[in-house]
């Protein structure tokens, strides 16, 4: 799950960043309005945590633009903004929920996995495919009614592709889900982190379609 | 309390007697004075009509003569051959012609001829005079008897509905919520409450634009406060949730880089908030600029040292005195200090400097740093401005403190490129400080 930060103090910014790599998202972190503007062209983004009063060019024109030109990410809004007639704003702008700062970091990380359930059309907290199941909250997983250990990388992996059961993902969509900007990767990484999968959870797991993908079966556990 | 409408009746009732009394007094007077030309001509008439032999067969003849007149003729052998009333008589008086003699507790007008040797003496009481003229007098003024409480009645009444507008206004005023500042009604009022309503509107205008300039305060303080405590509360989370020793210690590096930073904003926002509020700072304290420099420069010796940037002072006029607070003017210089000192880089350069330039004492501070593009010079002194693209630590309040302390010494600030053309020149122009007249 990839995620933009817009967010110009340095600080918050800092702490924010911090704690969602502890929680197994990339993050790119961007300062000012333009900056988030460019960064949005691509559309490379689950959800975007955006800041209001930003140098530059302001959140709510960054997020009217950005909604103008159908851009799917979810948007929750931080800010210290807290009239209801600036909530209702930025609701209306286009963004999907709004947090007062300061904030309870659990309550974010809450309400960033409920955003994330929504735009994939998930009502469980959990995802599960072919006998595994992942749950975003606690980082636990279970394959086949045994609880199995994953590292980071290998979750925020099985959870890209069992957003999508049955769907093929191509390996440049996954690095961009597991990578933010100022993460190196090596040119072979994600192959890496399937041949460790399939060595837990069997080689027939996760299935590669060569010169497309990668894809996890779609039948129920 | 003292009532216009009261003080008016006293007054006017007050003045209406007085010019009503002077006037009867002069109507008397007058009214005497022509009673006596009147009386004396008639007197002198009296005199001349008397048959020209007067004896005792003349009396019955002038039967009709007016009671209040009495004529007395002697011969002249001083023999009383004629009086007009035998129970009374006077006593003859030489002196011929008119005259006012005192007799019998009461003054008389005398009219003396001598005609035909007998003497003829005609008097009159002076009261028949002065009564007379009583009653002319008080008919005249009777008409002004009536007017003075007609006058009174309408004043009061005049009073009365020249004051209702006060009267609405206090209501107006009554029934207002203690943030309703809009200005009151001022058509249809008389003159003297229009120029008091305009002088209130007046007052009322400037009490919004304070009290807003207030709200807006409050309002930035509270967004900005925010920021420090959203940084404090997540770092503190994230601490909590340390997995190692390591990220632990880290992460209380952390808190307390966020916990100076919301002290430092805090302390930022009562020094501003104590400078706006305060009335009369500089009152008749001095200080010397070159000692504050001195000791200022000294204070911030280790800062500098600490982020490579040489801090250097030149005070060509160690004497230099101006009229001001030194505790505000430190707070002042060290506002300007720390500005500088963030925005210069490691390697920079900060000059204070204390000259005097046509008597005006000038205080100085160049910084090396990035300088202020000239759009954002009005801009830099509104509380929480801060450049665009500035990312330099600080709370947006330094300068907003410098110049409520520069205003409150009627001190003036510029804002210049450096002379090296790298960085900024900030200048504190204090008024000329004159000691003969403070001494």
């Amino acid at each position: 799950m990839r995620l933009l930060l817009v967010e110009d103090d340095p600080m918050i910014g800092e702490s924010l960043e911090e704690s969602l790599h502890n929680e197994n998202y990339a993050v790119d972190w961007v300062r000012d309005g333009h900056s988030a503007e460019l960064a949005l062209e691509h559309d490379l983004y689950d959800l975007v945590l955006l800041d209001l009063g930003l140098p530059g060019k302001q959140g709510l024109e960054v997020l009217t633009a950005y909604r103008k030109r159908k851009g799917p990410a979810a948007v929750l809004i931080l800010t210290a903004r807290d009239a209801p007639s600036d909530r209702v704003k930025g609701l209306d702008s286009g963004a999907d929920d709004y947090l007062i700062k300061p904030f309870d970091l659990d309550e974010l990380l809450a309400r960033i996995r409920a955003l994330l359930r929504r735009k994939s059309g998930r009502i469980q907290t959990e995802l599960s495919s072919a006998g595994l199941v992942l749950n975003p909250a606690t980082h636990e997983a279970v394959f086949r009614g045994q609880p199995l250990h994953l590292s980071a990388r290998e979750f925020g992996l099985l959870q890209v592709l069992l957003e999508t059961p049955g769907e093929v993902v191509s390996r440049a969509r996954l690095e961009e889900k597991l990578y933010g900007w100022n993460e190196e990767i090596e040119s072979n990484t994600v192959e890496v982190y399937i041949h460790m999968l399939r060595k837990k959870l069997g080689t027939d797991f996760i299935k590669n379609v060569r010169g497309v993908g990668y894809k996890v079966a779609a039948s129920p556990a | 309390m003292k009532s216009i409408q009261r003080q008016l009746l006293w007054w006017l009732s007050g003045g209406i007697l007085l010019a009503t009394s002077s006037a009867g007094f002069a109507i008397y007077y007058q009214a005497r004075h022509e009673a006596n030309q009147l009386f004396d001509y008639q007197l002198q008439q009296t005199a001349l009509s008397l048959p020209a032999h007067v004896d005792t067969a003349a009396i019955h003849q002038n039967e009709e003569l007016e009671e209040d007149i009495l004529i007395e003729v002697w011969n002249p052998q001083d023999k009383l051959i004629y009086t007009s009333n035998r129970a009374f008589s006077l006593p003859r008086y030489k002196q011929q012609g008119f005259q006012t003699v005192r007799a019998f507790d009461e003054d008389w007008r005398l009219y003396i001829e001598n005609r035909r040797r007998n003497f003829i003496q005609i008097a009159q009481p002076l009261s028949v005079r002065h009564e007379l003229a009583a009653s002319l007098a008080i008919r005249s003024l009777a008409p002004f008897f009536l007017l003075v409480p007609a006058m009174l009645i309408l004043v009061a009444v005049i009073v009365q509905r020249s004051l209702a507008p006060l009267e609405g206004i206090a209501q107006t005023l009554g029934k207002r919520s203690p943030t309703d500042l809009q200005a009151l009604p001022d058509q249809n009022l008389p003159l003297e409450l229009a120029t008091i309503v305009r002088a209130l509107n007046n007052w009322l205008e400037r009490l919004d634009k304070a009290l807003s300039a207030q709200r807006d305060f409050i309002a930035d303080a509270a967004h900005e406060l925010r920021s420090p405590l959203t940084a404090l509360k997540l770092q503190l989370q994230l601490t909590e949730r340390a997995k190692t020793d390591a990220q632990r210690l880290a992460g209380f590096a952390k808190l307390h880089d966020r916990i100076n930073r919301a002290i430092h904003l805090v302390e930022q926002l009562l020094t501003l908030a104590r400078h706006e509020s305060a009335r009369n700072p500089v009152a008749d304290d001095t200080t010397a600029l070159g000692e504050l420099v001195q000791e200022i420069s000294s204070d911030y010796a280790a800062t500098a040292s600490q982020k490579q940037v040489g801090l250097t002072t030149t005070v060509p006029f160690p004497d230099i005195i101006v009229r001001g607070n030194p505790h505000s003017l430190r707070i002042l210089l060290k506002n300007l200090l720390e500005n500088a000192f963030n925005h210069t880089p490691a390697g920079g350069g900060v000059h204070l400097q204390v000259c005097q330039e046509q008597g005006t004492p000038i205080l100085r501070v160049t910084d090396s740093g990035c300088g202020i593009p000239a759009e954002s010079r009005q801009r830099v002194f509104d509380r929480f401005y801060r450049c665009p693209g500035d990312n330099a630590p600080g709370t947006g309040l330094g300068l907003a403190i410098v110049k409520n302390i520069a205003d409150q010494h009627q001190a003036c600030i510029s804002l210049e490129d450096a002379p090296s053309g790298q960085g900024l020149q900030i200048s504190v122009a204090f008024p000329p400080y004159n000691t003969s007249a403070h001494t």
